[in-house]
């Protein structure tokens, strides 16, 4: 009976965003490779790009969607941290450097980037702590159970919420990437903002893994969980997920220094 | 025995008191700070009391819980700050004696060997089941501890490399909490065995016991992270600041 639940799903809503964004991502990369710069548009960021992009549709079209909606929050879970978190991270990682500014064609970024009120939205959304608070805020917002319960039982909420995700993650993993080399933030920075993000994560973590009582009504169970041990896993998962992702993206960035310093010490 | 009777391990009292005496005798040439001898007092006291108390009653006799909180502050929170407590002359000196030798790709695996090492149910029952034992258990943690936080507090790593020194022990250690806090069954027999206390069946005491060791870690662990982490920005911060000029 729950397996049958554990279904393929591809609503346009899906596929019609992801088909554009690669459509976007292969005309900028062609554009870019048509320039003689195929060092800044190699295959390995086409690979990332479409890694990120499969990540995201992992969360969206796979039986993660069908079993993570109604039967087990652990799984609602893992769908939220890839399509808000590594999906997304894996997304603007791929377009670093003149690729992200390739992504529209001329005709469409042209206009964008002289419109003085789009440039000011932007700026501001990207301001550390403007970007951190808006990631921290729908972290928090979207786990309150009611509004978590409802968003389950109005589709057109639960896309919202999906949108919500993305969004927050463009925002902060676009500082933390720094596609652009704007260099909003030092390498410190960079690091405090991933270690924020953690330790907001981890608080979210904490309340579901030290809870001992189902805080998501919706979730009674399934596939052998029982709704707790679900509810202390999705906790688990969220830990999970940014240990890795955040901890490797900590790596990366604090890997130069190491490096410098051991041949300091050589 | 009541379980708020006290139990004592007198072995650690006397290990206290020589510390004690060992850093009045070393302030003589290099007089700390007050709140270096705070941090040193209170490192002491972390060790000291739960130890020698009814905490120990309660951890040996009655509830994992208690004895996992016992080793969180014996080996999480107590060797940081008895080393915080050292001046930057005392530590000279035990580098001098040979701690500068401790290097952090040793005393990570030390630190991991000796916090699973010894909560491995064989040796925990025991330790548990002799009593004397138990002195062991606790001079193993509070040791790892004291090596593990050496090459931070020694100053010997530079903001990244504590950085990702802190990450892996955080990463390493937490899994034992985590198995603790998912277990469905009790690791350690000798606590199904015993008088319950509060009404916790052995299997939430030591769920309860796993949460609050992660908890613990994850405070202990943050909190050094965001240190580490401010001075990375003060690094940051000095060419820029220098180019200004």
């Amino acid at each position: 009976m729950v397996v049958a639940h554990a279904a393929w799903s591809a609503p346009p809503s899906v596929l019609a965003p992801a088909a554009i964004a690669a459509l976007l991502f292969l005309q900028g990369w062609l554009r870019l490779r048509s320039r003689g710069r195929t060092d800044l548009a190699d295959g390995r960021r086409a690979a990332l790009f479409f890694t990120g992009l499969l990540v995201v549709l992992a969360g969206l079209i796979t039986p993660i969607h069908s079993i993570g909606e109604r039967h087990l929050l652990w799984v609602h879970m893992l769908q939220h941290v890839l399509i808000g978190d590594l999906g997304i991270a894996l997304v603007v990682a791929s377009v670093r450097g003149p690729l992200h500014v390739f992504l529209l064609p001329p005709r469409i970024i042209g206009p964008i980037a002289r419109d003085r009120d789009v440039r000011a939205i932007v700026s501001f959304m990207l301001r550390p702590k403007v970007a951190f608070a808006l990631w921290a805020t729908n972290l928090a917002v979207w786990h309150v159970p009611h509004l978590y319960i409802t968003a389950i039982l109005h589709p057109w909420l639960h896309d919202f919420e999906h949108v919500c995700w993305m969004l927050a993650g463009l925002l902060v993993w676009t500082l933390l990437v720094d596609p652009g080399s704007h260099r909003r933030l030092t390498d410190g920075g960079r690091i405090a903002l991933a270690a924020a993000m953690f330790a907001c994560g981890q608080v979210l973590s904490d309340v579901l893994v030290f809870s001992f009582h189902p805080l998501y009504p919706l979730y009674r169970g399934a596939y052998g969980f029982s709704a707790l041990s679900d509810q202390k896993l999705a906790g688990i998962v969220m830990m999970a997920e940014q240990l890795v992702v955040l901890g490797t993206f900590a790596f990366l960035v604090l890997r130069p220094r190491l490096h410098r310093q051991r041949l300091a010490h050589a | 025995m009541s379980a708020t009777s006290f139990t004592f391990e007198p072995a650690f009292l006397a290990l206290v008191v020589l510390a004690a005496g060992a850093y009045v005798r070393a302030a003589r040439d290099d007089r700390p700070a007050g709140w270096r001898v705070a941090l040193f007092v209170l490192g002491l006291f972390l060790v000291a009391a739960p130890l020698n108390s009814p905490m120990e009653t309660i951890a040996s006799k009655r509830l994992l819980l208690i004895h996992l909180l016992q080793n969180a502050l014996i080996a999480d929170i107590a060797p940081p700050l008895v080393l915080l407590g050292l001046t930057p002359a005392m530590r000279t000196r035990l580098d001098a004696l040979g701690l500068l030798r401790l290097r952090a790709r040793y005393a990570l695996p030390a630190w991991l060997l000796a916090w699973y090492g010894t909560h491995l149910a064989g040796f925990y029952d025991w330790a548990l089941r002799t009593g004397w034992a138990l002195n062991i258990e606790h001079v193993l943690l509070i040791l790892g501890g004291l090596l593990f936080w050496w090459p931070l507090v020694s100053g010997h790593l530079s903001p990244p490399p504590a950085l990702a020194y802190l990450g892996a022990g955080f990463v390493a250690s937490s899994f034992l909490g985590l198995a603790f806090i998912f277990a469905s069954r009790p690791f350690y027999s000798f606590y199904e065995h015993v008088p319950r206390l509060w009404g916790l069946s052995p299997v939430r005491d030591q769920n309860l016991g796993g949460i609050v060791m992660n908890g613990e870690q994850t405070l202990v662990f943050l909190l050094a992270i965001g240190f580490y982490i401010s001075l990375l920005l003060r690094e940051d911060a000095t060419p820029t600041t220098l180019q200004e000029r």
